[in-house]
């Protein structure tokens, strides 16, 4: 069987791998990504309506409800899923299909982290800048959020059939992944590289040399930094255990910016832009290199190009939508050098050696 | 099952917050009130508002007039046909005075004891155990499912028309929380009971499950006795306990009814 068929070969519903637990078919999945985007899309407007919103006094807000209500639906499907499999006669963890059970285990911490959140909330109060991005509560309901959305992903994962999946099979794990790297990227809120507009990028790279006030220059290098990474690793990750199609890497930009913008009131359409430009850009670049473990030089080479590629195009967008380049050159040329080294230490991390 | 099981019974036991009262107002047992504007303002009114936590002064009056004074960094002037809202630190006294032009809006602070919270745990305990006898037959199950939906979103209603000031649906939104999916699902659950599908059982006990987790943050309402909400203090406890021990009691009778009834291939 070639990659390219083995790509439409879904598994047939409940169907067993060699232990007694099902598989979840695409179906399956397809649903438990779409409730997850409820649920996402409910995170990423209570995070806007706390950066956004003044004298956020109440819990109880809209965008909580949305929050809460896409965890419900959530919780509620995974809970069918398990009560449909024990229609179907199977008992206990056998119910659980494979790579679900983290989600399971993660619905209750979850609650759990939602009535600490509201204690929290009510005799510590609301956080409105950074603090909520280190607030116990909320990094455990993250935590056990990326162990609900991350489902189909494991499913995919864990099916060694598929090796190069067509665009419309990868599509829950791909949104799966996407989702992910956008709650990490949004817990990294102070060194998010995405949310600076073109015109806050030049001006962050416009500074008098030897001066000792840099303004934002440091912030936004320590942003390139950091959002390359949480952008790439999923991306050399995901290279290394499957044959991406055409499309998975744009799918991953379009969805961190649609909800890098929210959080950003929208202010940052250049730069989303870009971010979606360069999405295109790796598309190609997995086409052409087919980069994976086997292939540890083309990995390389991808890892670099696709770091490289992604912020050269972030520089060339600040500077066409403002029309002028950051006064400082080294920083705007420097930069996505430095970013497409720190893709190739990772990928020299994540496959250190061909696979013999 | 099990599995099933213990995802549900820890879903329920550890709760969520996802429904309580509008607008972030909350049960307490004082209430601010205005007693009067002295000497009275042709065509000015004052109230409090939002359970007490802001002062409203409506201009119906000819001629502008500015509310505030003291230690407020800014005097508000109000025109003629306007109304202010605003917080005030100085109307949480036992008694207080606001400078209203030349008059003064007077006001008092009114404490009243909450209810024994006993009572209604053991109401709340009451409901429990009969919805779980619901579970023996599961168009009864159903049925519960109606009422004890019904009353979480009354609750969440009386909560949102509790609020002055803000639009409605948002504050309902807000007040629903995971109602926005267990309201469908206990349509979803009476029209499985009509067409006498298994999944009845289900939905009922998830939608129980859903509805505790909904009204654990209304436990104060048992306590307090002043609620923020529009209509007599005992109906909204009376909806809470519903909310609260009837969703268990579904929950735990959903579950029963599917255990005992067990697979159906």
């Amino acid at each position: 069987m070639t990659p390219g068929r083995e790509a439409e070969v879904d598994e047939p519903a409940g169907s067993l791998t060699t232990s007694r637990r099902p598989r979840a078919d695409y179906r399956t999945d397809l649903v438990t990504v779409l409730l997850g985007t409820w649920f996402s899309i409910g995170l990423f407007l209570d995070a806007w309506a706390h950066s956004n919103v003044p004298e956020l006094e109440s819990f109880f807000t809209p965008w909580h409800a949305v929050f809460y209500s896409g965890f419900a639906a959530t919780g509620a499907w995974i809970l069918w899923v398990l009560w449909r499999n024990h229609q179907q006669g199977l008992r206990g963890l056998d119910a659980v299909p494979v790579g679900y059970g983290p989600a399971v285990v993660a619905l209750p911490l979850f609650a759990a982290a939602g009535v600490g959140d509201y204690l929290w909330h009510t005799f510590i109060g609301i956080e409105q800048g950074i603090d909520i991005l280190f607030s116990p509560t909320h990094l455990v309901l993250i935590t056990s959020m990326v162990l609900i959305l991350t489902a189909p992903l494991r499913t995919l994962w864990s099916d060694r059939g598929v090796v190069s999946p067509s665009l419309k099979r990868f599509l829950p794990a791909g949104l799966a992944l996407s989702f992910t790297t956008s709650l990490v990227l949004l817990f990294a809120g102070y060194a998010d590289a995405t949310v600076f507009t073109g015109e806050q990028v030049i001006r962050a790279f416009s500074f008098e040399k030897g001066a000792n006030g840099i303004g934002r220059a440091a912030e936004l290098a320590a942003s390139v930094v950091v959002t390359n990474l949480i952008m790439i690793v999923p991306l050399l990750l995901a290279v290394r255990r499957f044959r991406l199609p055409f499309g998975a890497a744009t799918l991953l930009a379009f969805v961190v910016m649609l909800l890098s913008t929210a959080v950003a009131d929208y202010e940052n359409i250049s730069t989303a832009i870009g971010f979606i430009v360069s999405g295109v850009l790796i598309d190609v670049l997995v086409l052409k290199l087919r980069p994976s473990e086997d292939r540890v030089k083309e990995y390389r080479i991808f890892a670099g190009a696709a770091s490289f590629a992604t912020w050269a195009v972030f520089f060339a967008t600040a500077i066409i939508d403002q029309g002028t380049t950051p006064s400082v050159t080294e920083m705007w040329t420097g930069a996505p050098v430095m970013a497409a080294l720190h893709a190739v230490l990772m990928a020299v991390v994540l496959v250190p050696t061909a696979r013999r | 099952m099990r599995a099933l099981l213990a995802a549900l019974v820890l879903l329920t036991v550890t709760a969520g917050p996802a429904h309580a009262h509008a607008g972030g107002l909350t049960p307490q047992d004082h209430l601010s009130r205005v007693t009067g504007i002295a000497p009275p303002l042709p065509g000015v009114t004052a109230a409090m508002v939002n359970h007490g936590s802001q002062l409203e002064v409506r201009n119906g009056g000819d001629v502008p007039v500015t509310v505030g004074g003291g230690d407020r960094a800014a005097d508000h002037v109000i025109g003629p046909g306007e109304t202010y809202r605003f917080r005030d630190e100085r109307t949480t006294a036992s008694q207080w005075e606001v400078p209203l032009d030349r008059s003064v809006i007077e006001g008092r602070v009114d404490v009243t004891p909450g209810p024994n919270p006993l009572w209604w745990l053991l109401i709340t305990v009451a409901l429990a155990a009969g919805g779980y006898l619901l579970g023996r037959r599961r168009a009864l199950l159903a049925a519960g499912v109606v009422v004890v939906t019904a009353a979480h979103a009354w609750h969440a209603v009386g909560s949102a028309l509790a609020v002055t000031g803000g639009s409605f649906v948002p504050l309902l939104l807000g007040a629903s929380g995971v109602g926005l999916v267990a309201w469908p699902l206990s349509a979803v659950a009476a029209v499985a009971a009509v067409r006498r599908r298994p999944a009845t059982a289900f939905v009922a006990a998830v939608v129980g499950a859903m509805l505790v987790v909904a009204g654990i943050p209304d436990f104060d309402s048992f306590r307090f006795s002043q609620l923020p909400f529009a209509g007599p203090a005992d109906l909204d406890r009376l909806l809470v306990a519903l909310t609260l021990g009837g969703g268990l009691g579904l929950a735990a009778g959903g579950f029963d009814y599917l255990r005992r009834t067990g697979p159906t291939t």
